[in-house]
């Protein structure tokens, strides 16, 4: 029982218990901003966390997993920003206890 | 209330039917029938060191034609529609964060499509999902930029050149061993090198453009129902 390996479950069950939070949070939240929050953030980093433990098990795949870890950090939150952009534009997504709405304020202004 | 009995039910009902099948069950401890026959004599067949390309590929290699003309149909009627029926207001302009990663995102996406493409007898992967690595790539240059794609003979004749390579290569073997896509036509080569395999690499090779084109071809007959701004 070296310490790397006792990380590398530490890691993993981290990274899944995030991943998990995500799911859950996509099913509990109210509306399709709070889910996306949920689905975005937590999965980000608990596929990091689960990535990183994954190559201290096996530390010849590290590289591989290091690019994929690159992949996910440039990928997920930027699609997840484009799809809460188009759900902005679309008024019915709105949610009724929605009080402060930069973006809307912003477009405003540029107009 | 009802609903909720309903759905207990519906739950009850499958799980009966999951432990019923899964009692049953045994782990087979070797392959049978056509599974042994496969692995036994699949790479010394093929040359494909990737048993599931060489089924897809070579040993059912006219279902994987069915597929392409299955796929090809699919996109033609997307295409028939969405020029029948204009939908939305124009393309929204894409936000700086999302024009900066389709700056540099595409190419590597790309570089990844074509790995897969040509490694489908090496490892797994081969024409369709590498075709779909590649059109993701597309799109994504297409949704970090605000203009409408006007007409493209070049995806129609990649598309079209593809599929009839497909056929071609079917035909040759059909001629030069006297069986429709005959895998062995090229040699065989040593297994594992990336020139091997026969036609399988070549055949790969159509699949990706031919996928990747029609798929591109959908993303952009999409953005062009959008009309103008």
């Amino acid at each position: 029982m070296s310490f790397t390996f006792i990380l590398a479950h530490v890691l993993t069950g981290l990274g899944a218990l995030f991943l998990f939070a995500s799911g859950v949070g996509v099913f509990r939240m109210p509306d399709v901003f709070n889910k996306m929050h949920a689905g975005t953030k937590a999965t980000t980093l608990g596929s990091i966390l689960f990535l990183s433990g994954l190559g201290l098990f096996e530390p010849s795949w590290l590289p591989k997993l290091l690019l994929v870890a690159v992949f996910i950090v440039l990928t997920n939150p930027v699609s997840s920003h484009a799809l809460a952009r188009a759900a902005h534009n679309d008024a019915s997504e709105k949610p009724d206890n929605l009080v402060i709405d930069d973006l809307e304020e912003s477009k405003g202004e540029e107009q | 209330m009802i609903r909720t009995i309903v759905g207990l039910a519906i739950v009850l009902i499958l799980m009966a039917i999951l432990i019923t099948v899964v009692d049953d069950y045994t782990v087979p401890s070797a392959l049978s029938g056509v599974g042994e026959s496969y692995t036994e004599t699949g790479v010394e067949d093929t040359g494909s060191v990737n048993l599931v390309t060489a089924v897809v590929v070579a040993y059912r290699g006219l279902d994987t034609l069915g597929e392409v003309v299955v796929l090809f149909s699919a996109s033609t009627a997307v295409v028939l529609i969405l020029t029948l029926i204009p939908i939305g207001s124009g393309p929204t302009p894409p936000s700086s964060i999302v024009s900066f990663t389709a700056g540099i995102l595409p190419s590597a996406i790309i570089l990844f499509g074509i790995y897969i493409i040509t490694h489908g007898h090496l490892s797994p992967g081969g024409g369709f999902p590498g075709g779909a690595v590649v059109a993701s790539a597309f799109l994504l240059v297409m949704l970090g930029s605000n203009t409408v794609p006007g007409k493209s003979k070049f995806l129609s004749s990649i598309e079209s050149l593809a599929g009839l390579t497909f056929g071609l290569l079917g035909f040759w073997g059909m001629f030069a061993a006297g069986q429709f896509l005959n895998n062995l036509v090229l040699p065989a080569g040593s297994p594992g090198r990336i020139i091997s395999a026969g036609i399988i690499p070549l055949i790969s090779l159509a699949i990706g453009a031919k996928v990747a084109s029609e798929l591109s071809g959908i993303f952009s007959s999409y953005r062009k129902a959008g009309g103008e701004k």
